[in-house]
Order: C-alpha cells, then structure tokens, then sequence
C-alpha cells in the first residue's frame, strides 16, 4: 500500500513537471566596445592618466559618445560593423587628435537564441595625430563582450 | 564523462550476464541437494519478457502546457531475471521557436537512446512475484539533425548600422547521458502504465561563440543538463 502512495505522490510531482514552462531572458553582455586606457609614463613607471575633460565622437557622426566628461581614466567606443576601420574625434581638454582603428574582421559571435548575435573584431592597426597623443599601444587586439582594455594612449 | 558512461554500461550488461551465468550453474546444485534423486531439474531462465512502450506524455503536453515544442518516442525494453532492463529508446522531436528578439529556430529529427534500468522493488521470498516495476537507469543519447535560424538582426546604434541575415540547414549533433527514474504498474494483465523522470546532461559543450541550436530532438531546450518526462503505456509481450 505504501508503495502505490508514493507512486502516486511521484506521478503527480511527474505531472508537475510537464507544466512547468520555461522563461526567455538574455542575461549575457551583448555591449562589443574597444576599451581605451590613458597613460603617462614617468621615468621609473606608468600611470593611469586622469584627463580633466573629454569630449569624444565619431567621425562623420554628429552624436558624442562623451560629452565633457570629466576625470576619466578609459572609454568605451564602437566600432563600425560594416567596415574594417572606423575614426574617432577625441578632445582633450583643449587639445585635439583623430583616432583611426583599423581592423582585420567582424565576426558574428553568436550568444545565444534570447541574445541573438554581435560582432567581434580584431584590430590590426591604430593610426592617430600626434597633438596630446604621443604613443599608442595594442594591449589586447580581440575586441568582444569581455571588457578588456584594447588599447593604451600615451601622452608623454 | 563520456568514457565513464560506456564503461559503467559495458559493466552492468557485464554483471547481469555473470550474474546469470553463475545462477545458471549454481541453481542445479542446489535443487540437486533438495529434491529427491529423480526430480527434474528447473533453470530460470535469463531473458523474461519484452515490453512495449509509447510515451503519451506529448499528448498530456499539449493539453496542459502546449508549446513549441513536440517529441514522440517508444522504447523496447527486455526483463531479464526480473532485475535488469536493457532498453533502446527511438524517437521525433522538432521545434517551431521564435525568441523574445524575433530570431526564429526550427528543426526536428530523429533520437536514439540505449541504456539499462535495474529494478528496485525487491521480491519477498514466498511471495507472488510483483509485476509493478521501480526503475532506475541510465541512457546514453544521441541525435544529429539540421536547423535553421532565421531573422539574426544585429543594431549597431551609434553608427546607425543594421544588420539582418538567416542561417538556413546548418548540421549538427548532439551526445548527451541520462539518470532515469521511473515506475511501471500492471493496470491490466500485460498491459502497463507509468512514468520515467531524467535528468539530462550534455556530454560535450558548444564552443563560445559558436553557433548552438535552442533545441535538440530527444534533449529537450539546449541548456547544460535538462529535465525530461515520459507518460508511457506499454504492452508486455
């Protein structure tokens, strides 16, 4: 007898089951942004560079992407998915230089049926005016939904 | 995972055919020490009975929580020495799936499963046997089936950049492993119903980054491990 009362306790738990419905969210990072870190260097070391203000935008763009931003250490731009470089207008304070990253590929980078796709790149080359920059370095060429720092801006 | 799962099968068909054997040898022996000098000798034998089953779970599915998705399946399962239940599953699955971003999946396909149960109501001594039957087993599963994915949009806001494209019969397979547990009662003479409760397991993950149907036919909705319930009702040949 005891055995046909847990039969039946386990087939309604069964039953239980087959309602159960499942729920759609995409919970990952879906934001692709190269991640740009201002440096200074001192003879001994490197120092993140805390820039007082900064207005940066794309070119051909009217939008700013940062508009007087202040005390800020990196950014986060796009990049254009439909070509393979893309310029950016940075002001430093007063001072002002064109970014162009140039890149290899944009690859579809599928996450998952709720959060469908983004594009990865990898960047081949960084080309810029030397008016507050000095140097640039490619920390990291991959640009995907990790928020890794990309590229290092030197202004000394 | 994958080898300790063919391993831990190949062993238990190993321990019941041993099992058998020695019972074989040693059931004379000992009916030979009991029963009078000419008495003939009685051998059980290792295979009992096949059972038919037809999971209607789907039907039951339908009714209560209908949704995108449909499989249908039956299983052959053997009885051997009343203990050990080899089985192979065959069975259609597909979906018909749009997601909350408007991206659509479908496919279907054929499944396969084999696997072994062990019964766990044990049989008192003297008592009829018990035609009522606790399961609990494992299944190694495979599927290979195409999909298509469809309306893949990718915005690029900032740069007013929109992207739409589909990806029609790409191929895949899936290997996955299965705990089941279930119960089969007698309702009828031959006639069985019950019900099976799997935990699912993915035996190989998809590659960051690549491409992962939403569905796999016998799987269930592609997560890491899944539930799944069969409603069954079989007949005992």
């Amino acid at each position: 007898m005891k055995i046909f009362k847990l039969i039946t306790f386990l087939t309604l738990v069964a039953f239980g089951f087959i309602a159960c419905t499942t729920t759609e969210n995409c919970t990952e990072e879906k934001s692709v942004n190269m991640q740009i870190g201002f440096y200074t260097n001192n003879p001994t070391s490197t120092n993140a560079l805390n820039i007082d203000s900064i207005w940066v935008r794309g070119l051909g763009v009217d939008s700013f992407l940062y508009k007087k931003k202040t005390a800020i250490k990196s950014i986060l731009v796009p990049l254009k998915d439909l070509d393979i470089h893309t310029d950016y207008i940075v002001r430093f304070n007063n001072i002002t230089d064109t970014i162009s990253v140039f890149y290899q590929s944009n690859n579809q980078y599928y996450l998952s049926l709720e959060c469908g796709c983004v594009v990865s790149h990898t960047i081949d080359e960084v080309i810029f005016t030397k008016n507050f920059i000095k140097s640039v370095i490619i920390t990291n060429r991959n640009i995907n939904t990790l928020s890794t720092e990309n590229v290092q801006i030197f202004n000394n | 995972m994958y080898k300790f799962l063919i391993i831990s099968i190949l062993s238990l068909f190993s321990v019941f055919s041993t099992q058998a054997q020695s019972k074989q040898t040693n059931k004379p022996e000992t009916a030979l020490k009991k029963s009078k000098p000419d008495s003939v000798k009685v051998s059980t034998p290792i295979f009992k009975n096949l059972r038919l089953d037809i999971d209607v779970a789907p039907v039951l599915k339908n009714i209560f929580a209908a949704d995108d998705t449909y499989s249908f399946e039956t299983g052959l399962q053997a009885n051997l020495l009343n203990k050990y239940y080899p089985i192979i599953e065959l069975g259609y699955g597909g979906a018909n799936h749009t997601s909350s971003t408007d991206i659509g999946f479908i496919t279907n396909g054929l499944f396969g499963r084999i696997g072994l149960d062990f019964n766990l109501l044990k049989q008192k001594e003297g008592k009829k046997l018990s035609s009522n039957l606790i399961l609990a087993g494992l299944r190694l599963g495979y599927s290979k089936f195409n999909y298509d994915l469809t309306n893949i949009v990718i915005n690029n806001d900032y740069w007013n950049e929109k992207t739409q494209y589909d990806i029609l019969n790409e191929s895949t397979s899936k290997l996955w492993f299965e705990i089941v547990f279930g119960v089969k009662v007698e309702i009828s003479k031959n006639i069985y119903m019950g019900w099976t409760i799997r935990n699912k397991r993915t035996i190989k993950e998809a590659a960051l980054g690549t491409l992962n149907p939403w569905f796999a036919p016998g799987y269930g909705i592609n997560s890491l491990s899944n539930i799944g319930i069969n409603y069954m009702i079989g007949y005992k040949f």
